[in-house]
């Protein structure tokens, strides 16, 4: 009820802002927020589809990405071995930017799903890896001599310790990558593709319909807080000890 | 049948270039109990964790009932600094922990944790999460998980540091009483001599870091508090204890 209250007043914060610099400038590039709703709903027919291909190919990018990332992140976060080989690689590729790719992503995968859900699956992978293999090597000692005085082995060591002990960092990382995954997306719909709000922003603006820009921004900017909330929904029911 | 050999036994963690332990020598037969006594950084958890097959020692034999200890074994319950219990479980969870480790099916290992549960009087708690605790209750449940498992042997590793003194007096009594019930063969770390007297047939007496041994002190008088017995023998460790300081600038 708090967080809902929160979220209500921060709303109304920001559309009193928007209105402020709106007619502050008189430009058409930035209509009013009762024009830009009205255009939301008006335009929801198209906005509802486009944002569903963009909610399927975010979400598919960042499970994939965080899944096939656990594995490998843990275990070079709990062997000094594995670490040795992989540390270097991680500290080469995890800085580069990987939207550069997108151009090689779009010759190779086309202008369909697979380059948008590769590309930020990609991102997801390496800040899911990083942080795995951080979180890894930071479990308390403690909580593994328990359960290997138990003579449990390196599985249940990783069933019962590794896996929850840094379930929390995960998904915090993930959530923190929810902005970051969705300016990707944005990016490539809007570079290449024929669907998803970001092709449908830019479709607006390039017919200066201004109007329907800001009713896709205002759904690209829902999609945000959707994935976001979904996530902390998630982290809540799986991380009940804290 | 769980007798525990520690023959001349030393270890030294990679890259220090002093031991931490050794080499110590002492025999806890089945059944018995033994306090193991001594200043903070003197070795007392390397100890345990030697006797747990956790760590293996560069010189000496660590042995149960005649083998020598290689890996954890699963009838040994080894209780942490500070309980060791999982903040992701909930006491029910971590009183089985053994058990589901040990391969069995959850029903039986949670029914078997549900009995130690209730025999320590933590029933009502048995759905909360271990940070909903007190740290009597936190230790009781780690008790829980060493009776659920059958331990023959039990390794404590300051079990009740974290205890103000009423709770302590309590839990030193349910420690003492459990030994008795359950036959299993007891090893306590403590800082405390009265709590070393009450709880070990014998005291072993370790001195300043590099933790050598100091002397191995039978007590009749185990049980006990405040006897003339455990007053006298309390006075004789305490000499040992501060014979096996290091000088002070006279
Ligand atoms: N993992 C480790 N790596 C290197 N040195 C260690 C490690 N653990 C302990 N030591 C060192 O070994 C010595 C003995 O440590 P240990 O923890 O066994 O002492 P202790 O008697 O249990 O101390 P306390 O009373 O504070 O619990 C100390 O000097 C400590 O610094
Ligand atoms: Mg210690």
């Amino acid at each position: 009820m708090k967080r809902l209250a929160g979220y209500a007043l921060a709303v109304v914060a920001l559309v009193a802002l928007w209105w402020l610099v709106a007619s502050l400038l008189q430009t058409p590039a930035l209509p009013s927020p009762l024009t830009a709703f009205n255009a939301f709903f008006a335009e929801l027919p198209a906005l509802v589809p486009a944002a569903g291909v963009s909610l399927v190919r975010i979400v598919a990018a960042m499970l994939g990405g965080m899944l096939l990332a656990l594995p490998p992140g843990l275990a070079i976060g709990r062997s000094k071995r594995l670490d040795t080989i992989a540390a270097p690689f991680l500290y080469l590729l995890y800085p580069i930017p990987k939207v550069v790719f997108l151009p090689v992503l779009l010759v190779l995968l086309g202008l369909g799903n697979a380059p948008k859900i590769v590309l930020i699956g990609v991102v997801v992978f390496f800040q899911t890896l990083v942080t795995a293999r951080d979180a890894a090597r930071n479990i308390d000692a403690q909580y593994l001599m328990s359960v290997r005085s138990l003579g449990a082995s390196r599985m249940q060591t990783a069933r019962h310790v590794v896996v929850p002990a840094t379930l929390p960092e995960v998904f915090t990382a993930l959530r923190i990558n929810v902005g970051t995954a969705i300016a990707i997306l944005f990016l490539a719909e809007s570079i290449a593709g024929t669907s998803g709000l970001g092709y449908y922003i830019v479709q607006a603006w390039g017919m200066i319909d201004y109007h329907a820009m800001f009713a896709g921004i205002i759904a690209m900017a829902l999609l945000g807080v959707i994935i976001y909330e979904a996530l902390a929904l998630a982290e809540r029911a799986l991380i009940r000890w804290r | 049948m769980s007798e525990l050999v520690f023959d001349a036994v030393a270890y030294r963690y990679d890259n220090a270039d002093a031991a931490a332990v050794g080499p110590v020598s002492f025999t806890v037969g089945t059944g018995r109990s033994l306090a193991i006594l001594g200043p903070s950084g003197c070795g007392k958890s390397t100890l345990l964790q030697l006797a747990a097959g956790l760590l293996h020692p560069q010189d000496g034999r660590v042995s149960i009932d005649g083998a020598e200890l290689s890996t954890p074994r699963k009838n040994t319950a080894y209780m942490l600094q500070n309980y060791g219990l999982l903040p992701w479980k909930t006491v029910l969870e971590n009183a089985a922990l053994g058990l589901i480790i040990a391969g069995q099916p959850r029903i039986q290992a949670y029914r078997r944790a549900t009995e130690a549960l209730a025999r320590l009087g933590l029933d009502a708690v048995a759905q909360a999460w271990p940070r909903e605790l007190s740290g009597g209750m936190r230790q009781r449940v780690a008790l829980a998980r060493a009776l659920a498992t059958d331990a023959d042997l039990l390794l404590a590793d300051e079990p009740l540091s974290a205890l103000d003194a009423l709770a302590r007096e309590d839990a030193q009594d349910l420690l003492l009483q459990l030994w008795c019930e359950e036959g299993y063969t007891q090893v306590v770390v403590t800082h405390s001599v009265e709590e070393a007297l009450f709880l070990g047939q014998r005291v072993l007496v370790l001195g300043p870091a590099p933790g050598r041994q100091v002397a191995l002190v039978d007590n009749p008088a185990v049980g006990t508090r405040d006897t003339t017995a455990t007053v006298e023998l309390a006075r004789d460790v305490r000499a040992l204890l501060k014979g096996a300081a290091p000088e002070c600038a006279a």
